[in-house]
């Protein structure tokens, strides 16, 4: 990556005022960032006010893994299998609100293939779960009646064998 | 000459200083006859009178961390802020107020530069329509709304705009505002956990990835989803794919000439030897149904039962019919390309087991290309039909 050293450096403040120095061409892949860029708000640390030091850790690692481009087309497979791996085991994460925390991130930074690779994990996670569980999980009301409730689940009872 | 337009400049001058005279006069009248009569005995009683059976009642809303100089903020909160734009929002008890980022950002105490409202206090006029008009005093230092009301007072209250300004009170008790992006309103949510917070948009966004039998499962877990899944935004964004293995023959006439075709296991179009006559069948059920000018009519062999129903689209002819196997009722659906008067092609869209039978009322958003077709039944919604894309079956919900 010896072409990126003379590249721009952006820095980012976490929501803990905790600063991280990216290369702008990585940290491009924000729509967020790069809109804030090229408004030319970003002379300064650009102040990310919902995202915790070690969320904003994490997604900086994802998208300096993503930044990697392959040399030639050998190069290419290589990297493309290395890449799907690095995601498969970026998305395993210890704590599940750590999980919940990049979907966030990924939302607000608009990153869009870190998003769609967070909610899917989402989604993975949460497919076998029963509906008590998705409820807790993502702190949901109930707000149906006991009656409203039974009719829903009347309407789907195939869906339960 | 002139001095005569001089004179009469200056009489008209005269006239109106008078004028003015007698009307600052008569207000310095008026103003003294109404201190008068809020100094008599008389309106003091009468006040005194009012104010036993009419009070203003309040309702603690106060700050759960007593903070007064600090706005507890969700996170979903700093992510609406942190969006690009205008953030032009309603609320929702008032929808021709339309407010911007400069109001949020002032209203949470943003911009430390200035003050922001927090040590304000706001009031608000309610008008019920029409008829009467009370107030509102929202003490934002501590959360105190106080209701001024001169007319009659209920225990409990029923009225229209106190249940609604009562539902969206936790807006200022700082509490939570769930800001729903996509309909640019702000919902009144119960509390939670910040830090477990999805806000509702990415929450569509993981349901969309859901299996078939999670979503379906999932219609459970709130009204929002429910609706969500429902809709048929929902159901085009997820898409359809076909399935079936089952084999019938499909018969049609054109003109005086009948035409039978074999349909496969793959649903694939094959002619039968046009000499086979049509008393050779013997078909269990047959039906018909008209389509862009031709005739077609369905033979039911083995213990398959058809029944066909045609809905046109723009370019093709989707056929939908109710096929019974046992006790187990399918829907399907084809799709028959016409050109000029012959079938050029015959598709199976979906086959879907269902409990009761149900019947497919209108195609949308076809797009045979594709996702081999979204639909979406309406405009009477007996059903939604779920078809998934993944594990390539399909299912239905009867509404």
């Amino acid at each position: 990556m010896s072409s990126s050293s003379s590249s721009k450096m952006i820095e980012l403040r976490s929501s803990d005022g905790e600063t991280f120095h990216v290369e702008e061409t990585v940290v491009l892949q924000s729509e967020t960032i790069k809109q804030m860029i090229d408004d030319d708000c970003a002379n300064a640390a650009i102040p990310l006010p919902n995202v915790t030091s070690m969320t904003l850790a994490k997604v900086i690692e994802y998208i300096k893994k993503h930044a990697e481009k392959p040399k030639d087309d050998d190069d290419k497979k290589v990297a493309e299998e290395d890449l799907k791996k690095f995601d498969a085991e970026f998305v395993k994460v210890d704590q599940e609100s750590m999980l919940f925390d990049l979907v966030r991130a990924a939302n607000y930074l608009n990153i869009k293939s870190l998003l769609d690779l967070t909610c899917q994990a989402v989604a993975d996670s949460i497919k076998d779960l029963s509906v008590e569980e998705v409820r807790k999980k993502f702190n949901i009301q109930n707000d149906f009646t006991p009656e409203e409730e039974a009719k829903v689940r009347k309407e789907n009872a195939w869906a339960f064998d | 000459m002139m001095e005569e337009v001089f004179v009469k400049r200056l009489k008209e001058e005269v006239m109106l200083r008078v004028e003015k005279e007698k009307m600052v006069n008569y207000e310095r009248e008026k103003n003294k006859r109404r201190h008068a009569l809020m100094n008599s005995d008389h309106w003091k009683a009468s006040t005194s009178r009012i104010s036993n059976y009419v009070k203003p009642w309040t309702e603690e809303h106060s700050r759960p961390n007593r903070a007064t100089d600090r706005v507890h903020l969700a996170n979903v909160f700093y992510i609406y802020l942190g969006q690009r734009g205008l953030l032009r929002c309603r609320f929702p008890w008032c929808k021709d107020v339309c407010v911007d980022r400069r109001f949020w950002e002032s209203l949470v105490y943003l911009d430390p530069a200035k003050k922001g409202w927090i040590m304000d206090e706001v009031f608000m006029p309610i008008n019920e329509t029409d008829s009467h008009w009370c107030l509102a005093q929202l003490d934002l230092q501590s959360g105190v709304v106080t209701f001024y009301d001169s007319g009659i007072t209920y225990d409990p209250e029923w009225r229209d705009w106190y249940i609604t300004l009562k539902g969206n009170a936790p807006l200022f008790k700082g509490d939570l505002v769930c800001v729903s992006m996509h309909t640019q309103y702000f919902i009144n949510t119960p509390s939670f956990e910040m830090s477990d917070f999805i806000p509702i948009e990415l929450q569509y966004d993981i349901i969309n990835r859901l299996p078939v039998k999670s979503i379906l499962a999932f219609r459970n877990i709130s009204k929002h989803w429910k609706s969500y899944i429902d809709s048929s935004e929902f159901i085009q964004q997820y898409g359809c794919r076909e399935t079936a293995n089952c084999s019938f023959t499909l018969t049609y006439e054109q003109g005086f000439q009948s035409f039978m075709r074999m349909v496969n296991e793959d649903f694939q179009f094959t002619p039968l030897n046009l000499n086979l006559q049509l008393s050779c069948l013997s078909p269990i059920g047959t039906s018909e149904a008209q389509a862009a000018g031709t005739r077609f009519r369905t033979i039911g062999c083995q213990e398959k039962q058809l029944e066909l129903e045609s809905v046109q689209t723009r370019s093709s002819v989707v056929l939908s019919g109710t096929f019974s196997v046992g006790d187990i009722v399918l829907l399907y659906g084809w799709d028959l390309a016409v050109d000029g008067a012959s079938v050029t092609s015959f598709s199976m869209l979906f086959s879907i087991p269902t409990t009761n039978s149900i019947k497919l009322i209108e195609f949308w958003g076809m797009c045979m290309e594709a996702d081999g077709g979204s639909f979406y039944i309406g405009p009477y919604k007996e059903s939604v039909i779920l078809l998934n894309y993944r594990d390539r079956s399909l299912y239905s919900l009867t509404l």
